[in-house]
């Protein structure tokens, strides 16, 4: 049967490590041929070695090579790319950069520039959200001038609350409110930390939530406005926003509260008449109530937990999509089945939890019936401190969670990676806490596994 | 300065008879050229693709280029990613050929990238002894072009 050709020839892939090998496979059992980009830290990496062509586009620091746009264009013309893989990281969510492709006649594999700046707007995503009425967490409408404001929004919404900076992020400028008593000193401080950290001290308020479980929908949609959502994952193991272990489906979801869950995704992806593939974040409270968070406009380090339920390839999805052609199956083609828990491997000194760069001398990844393993690290390879340090990820699939946990257990045993520290040992005790394997998460699940809140040894024995 | 504040500079000087604009502020150096031969409407988006052309933390125009010594054998690698040029234009002579001397700051070639001609100036003074790219050739960050002998 003749097929006819898709109209991508040629994708340059804007990134490095795992993922870009990730994109390459798909470029190859798809037929399109790959450029590579490299700093001059990677020339021995393993996806300038498979791809078919590669470009040096800068030095070892990510602002002058991975993020040089010009560099990386001037990459896509030489090499007459049609299509540009930006990967997750670095330039994926840039609008700008995604606008540049489109201005050079560069097709951009992921949403267009205008999706990606209205969902990068914390603010708007939500306003657009509540329109269509998708749960978003209670909040103040606008910022909260003055303490007053403040205490009138806060007793709306119901304590717990956390004070947020509008300009802000990375937890500086948040004060969590317990009583309205605490909310006078928070305020202030809040705000003038805010002022100092981003130069603009405007806060607003949201309901805080103690306990709250990462719940994750994958979405796929094309340019024939076919939108559809691929399940679950819950991400909740995760530490400073870092996630650590992922898993589809969520122990917490009933096939209701799926189904309520799946529609609002649907609801707001619709909304926004999104494609390619995209994700909708919730955070699900202990009374089963869910709120959107944020959406994310890219492919995610996680997708691969959705891979192995459906048995599906999201790259080559997104490929066709950036092709003009619609998604290869429709939503009751969809068979879930099983359940997939990913671990991330990061190169990290378990005791002070910092990167620990250094060569990998010895290299053994797990093998077997239902193991998968998304790396670009090898034997004798550079774990450099320029980049984020994760290693490799392995995903298992099993029949049902518990098959699953029990694979993942024996897959990380039979990993070898020598040289370096790695987070492996915090792995295995995770997956064998019995709150875990009772399905039992919440974000800050990992608060007790962290080094000072381990038990301390007394002094007398 | 962000993009907006770009976009309605470019648009006033389009406008105007302005013919060359220079601007530099914290973190972005502006330099725009409007050339006989191209179009009013095309300048404001090379202008800005100049402006990304620099990494926020460096305020010169091009980043230098690695100095490699081996008796006294300076070598000229590109700075960017594009297409190397040996003349100005196409029916232009070259701007150096094999034997002659350099100065510090004279043009060596160019490297055209984004539609772009960025003007590849010597950093070290001494006698061009070897050319490396050929004319037409696509470069890379890093690619050697020229070998200088500086005594």
């Amino acid at each position: 049967m003749a097929k006819k050709p898709l109209k991508i020839e040629k994708i340059l892939i804007a990134n490095r490590g795992e993922i870009a090998l990730r994109i390459i496979w798909s470029c190859k059992e798809l037929g399109i041929k790959t450029v590579a980009i490299y700093s001059e830290a990677d020339k021995d990496a393993l996806h300038v070695r498979f791809a078919d062509e590669e470009v040096c586009v800068g030095p070892a620091k990510s602002s002058e090579s991975y993020l040089n746009i010009p560099n990386i264009i001037s990459a896509a013309e030489i090499t007459g790319a049609d299509a540009i893989h930006p990967g997750y990281g670095f330039l994926a969510e840039n609008p700008d950069f995604a606008e540049i492709c489109e201005q050079c006649n560069i097709i951009f594999i992921g949403p267009s520039a205008q999706l990606i700046h209205q969902m990068g707007d914390k603010q708007q995503a939500r306003k657009i959200m509540k329109e269509v009425g998708v749960p978003v967490t209670p909040g103040s409408e606008d910022i909260v001038g003055s303490l007053d404001e403040a205490c009138k929004a806060a007793r709306n919404i119901g304590y717990p609350v956390i004070l947020k900076a509008v300009a802000g992020g990375g937890g500086r400028g948040m004060r969590i409110i317990s009583l309205e008593k605490e909310l006078l000193s928070a305020f202030e401080s809040a705000q003038s930390e805010a002022k100092n950290s981003f130069g603009e001290g405007s806060l607003y308020i949201e309901k805080y939530l103690r306990y709250p479980r990462h719940i994750e929908f994958q979405i796929l949609g094309d340019t024939e406005g076919n939108i559809i959502h691929l399940g679950e994952r819950e991400c909740s193991i995760q530490r400073r926003y870092q996630k650590l272990i992922e898993e589809s489906p969520s122990p917490a979801l009933t096939p209701r509260l799926r189904k309520k869950m799946a529609e609002a995704a649907l609801r707001g992806a619709q909304a926004v008449g999104y494609h390619s593939a995209g994700t909708m974040e919730f955070l699900l409270d202990q009374d089963n109530n869910f709120y959107f968070n944020e959406m994310n406009t890219r492919i995610q380090v996680e997708h691969t937990v959705t891979e192995e339920i459906l048995r599906i390839d999201l790259i080559k999805e997104q490929i066709k999509i950036a092709a003009g052609e619609p998604i290869s199956f429709s939503q009751r083609d969809l068979n879930f089945r099983g359940s997939s828990i990913e671990a991330r491997i990061y190169a990290e000194d378990p005791e002070t939890m910092n990167p620990s760069p250094g060569v990998i001398t010895a290299f053994n990844i797990p093998k077997g019936p239902g193991v998968r393993v998304d790396t670009a690290a090898h034997e004798g390879c550079w774990i450099s401190p320029y980049y984020d340090p994760l290693i490799a990820k392995i995903a298992v699939y099993g029949n049902d969670r518990q098959e699953a946990i029990q694979r993942l257990k024996r897959a990380l045993e039979s990993l070898i990676i020598d040289g370096i520290k790695t987070n492996v040992p915090l792995h295995l005790k995770i997956i064998s806490d019995p709150d875990f394997v009772k399905g039992n998460l919440h974000t800050h699940f990992l608060d007790r596994f962290l080094p000072g809140q381990a038990n301390r040894v007394s002094a007398k024995a | 300065m962000n993009l907006q504040e770009i976009k309605e500079l470019l648009k006033l000087i389009t406008e105007s008879n302005i013919q060359e604009f220079e601007l530099e502020r914290a973190g972005i150096k502006l330099k725009i050229k409007k050339a006989d031969s191209l179009s009013i409407q095309s300048v404001p988006s090379i202008s800005r693709l100049e402006e990304k052309l620099l990494p926020e933390t460096k305020p010169e125009e091009t980043p230098a280029e690695a100095e490699e010594k081996t008796d006294n054998l300076y070598i000229v690698k590109s700075p960017i990613v594009g297409t190397f040029y040996r003349s100005p234009s196409p029916d232009a002579l070259p701007y150096i050929e094999k034997g002659e001397e350099v100065t510090v700051g004279q043009v060596l070639c160019i490297v055209e990238a984004m539609k772009v001609m960025n003007e590849i100036a010597s950093e070290v003074e001494g006698k061009v002894v070897k050319i490396f790219a050929k004319n037409e050739q696509p470069v890379e960050y890093g690619e050697e072009l020229f070998a200088i002998q500086t005594s």
